[in-house]
């Protein structure tokens, strides 16, 4: 057995989970999990042990071979599914294998992380981000976008504030502090949850979109894509799907869920126009479907210019067009809804 | 002794890679009582522990051309049991969100790319489904359609409950390989939702 590894456990988060799970999972495996403990054991495994899960089934598979095997039945039953219609007789043979010892959680690679700042400029523009590595705790506040080191998008709203280590994201978890309100798009990793921190109210997801506001005694958590689980560090209070809001009161852990429309309540963010290192035909189609008009490049080398641009407020069309003219040396004129771009280059 | 052993191991794999029933055989008869028994150990049922066993050879079987190219086929089958227990322990709950949460995943970041490409996949899907033979097709639509599990399907059409669970994952590989060009064979996990109990 080689389960005794305790590194990766994040810092504003209750260190006592790989223990419960070992706890569970002896339990478990020695027959003797009562019902809610197997329950518990499924949800800590659903919810960021998985890879701890995998631990323990390499942990299990070098055991001395046991009396148990294959019902001769079974044996038959499944040869003839795979082979056709074939009955083969046993032929016993010893032949032990040797597990190759995985290697888990391996992650690494490169990363870096951009920010930017707009806390005096409304509107905020950058060409090419500048990598910048630090691995101090990172405080991001106010209106703005930001892309965390695992590639997960966050717009934050007004006041809102954000903390997270990312150091600790390159160790492999994925947990970030917020206060006030923020839209979250969660890159996809099923081996580690990402956890947003709202006071007492802890949100946990693999993968999804969805939005978080915490208020003087309310957290409110409104999904817009995959499933979320909402709880405290003690306990989980329910999961919720598309189309669903919860409700957590902070002072009395009491909450109710419902049924919302999203789009409604995350309205506040269609008021952000965020072209997040995309090229410029993609930018084109994004400003043609928010301000309802056809965007049309006279170059067609400009198309591939890539580009990053968040538009924090409702500017108007004229604006996002002449900073997005600027930024590749173009010029535009709007025709009855048809935009046209001409010339320009990606240098 | 180890050096005869693994020579030994890569001779029956070359047979079994040119289709040789008698190998097979030899190479189930010496792995399968791990894989059980881990299966057994993490799952705490025979069915499932069986069914893993089917889930592990079987893909041994169709893919075992590949096998004398495998390095180590003692840590190949140990990591494909390890992903057959573990998806065989979550499916038990809430393994229709997984399946969702992970549809969602792959999906394009537009609206209207999204539609499209659901709508793509599901006509391909159709169409795919059309060709397989009457009886994997009637399986098929019972999971799907009806929502059977496997053991009302076993009941329904007079077949064990492990012969589901086998033409359903040939009917998984077959759907995987008409659909390749759209998606990635990891996106089509929401396929397996009719392999789900």
């Amino acid at each position: 057995m080689s389960i005794d590894t305790h590194s990766n456990a994040a810092n504003d988060f209750p260190q006592s989970g790989m223990e419960r799970f070992d706890f569970l999972m002896t339990r478990y495996l020695a027959g003797d999990a009562s019902d809610p403990e197997k329950e518990e054991l499924r949800r800590l495994t659903e919810n960021g042990y998985e890879f701890r899960f995998q631990e323990w089934l390499d942990a299990h598979s070098d055991e001395d071979p046991a009396e148990t095997t294959l019902p001769g039945k079974a044996r038959e039953e499944i040869l003839t599914n795979i082979l056709g219609t074939t009955r083969p007789q046993a032929k016993r043979a010893t032949m032990w294998w040797s597990w190759a010892a995985a290697v888990l959680l391996a992650l690494g690679g490169f990363m870096w992380l951009t920010l930017r700042s707009s806390q005096t400029a409304e509107m905020n523009i950058t060409r090419n981000d500048q990598p910048s590595r630090q691995d101090e705790t990172q405080v991001v506040r106010g209106k703005q976008f930001l892309t965390l080191p695992d590639g997960s998008t966050v717009l934050m709203n007004e006041d809102a504030e954000l903390t997270y280590s990312p150091a600790s994201f390159r160790n492999g978890s994925r947990d970030v502090t917020l206060h006030g309100e923020a839209y979250f798009d969660i890159a996809h990793d099923p081996a580690k949850p990402f956890r947003v921190k709202s006071g007492t109210v802890v949100t946990r997801v693999l993968g999804t979109a969805f939005n978080v506001n915490m208020q003087e005694n309310k957290v409110v958590v409104t999904v817009t894509r995959g499933l979320v689980e909402v709880g405290s560090t003690e306990r989980v209070y329910a999961k919720i799907k598309p189309d669903e809001q919860i409700t957590v009161n902070t002072r009395t852990e009491q909450y109710n869920t419902a049924s919302v429309s999203a789009t409604e309540e995350t309205a506040w963010k269609d008021a952000y126009l965020v072209l997040d290192n995309i090229d410029l035909e993609k930018a084109g189609q994004l400003i043609g479907e928010h301000y309802g008009v056809k965007l049309a490049f006279s170059r067609a080398e400009v198309k591939k210019c890539r580009i990053t641009a968040s538009f924090m407020h409702h500017e108007n069309l004229e604006t996002v067009l002449t900073v997005l003219s600027k930024m590749i040396g173009a010029t535009y004129t709007i025709d009855n809804g048809h935009v046209s771009i001409e010339g320009g280059s990606c240098d | 002794m180890a050096t005869h052993k693994s020579e030994n191991e890569r001779e029956v794999l070359r047979e079994l890679s040119e289709g040789s029933e008698s190998a097979f055989v030899w190479i189930f008869d010496a792995y399968s009582p791990k894989v059980y028994r881990l299966a057994l150990k993490f799952l705490n049922s025979t069915h499932a522990a069986e069914e893993v066993v089917q889930d592990v050879f079987m893909d041994v079987w169709l893919r075992r051309n590949k096998m004398p190219d495998v390095l180590n086929f003692g840590a190949y089958l140990h990591g494909m049991a390890k992903k057959q227990v573990f998806d065989a322990y979550r499916r038990k709950s809430n393994f229709i969100e997984m399946i969702r949460e992970i549809g969602y995943q792959e999906q394009a970041d537009n609206a209207t790319e999204r539609m499209v490409q659901e709508d793509e996949r599901e006509r391909l899907l159709q169409e795919a489904i059309r060709s397989l033979p009457d009886h994997q097709q009637e399986i098929f639509q019972l999971a799907r359609e009806e929502g059977l599990t496997h053991e009302a399907i076993a009941e329904r059409m007079n077949l064990s409950r492990l012969a589901v669970k086998a033409h359903m994952k040939r009917i998984l590989r077959f759907i995987r390989t008409r659909l390749d060009p759209v998606l990635k064979a990891e996106t089509l996990f929401w396929l397996l939702i009719f392999t789900a109990k």
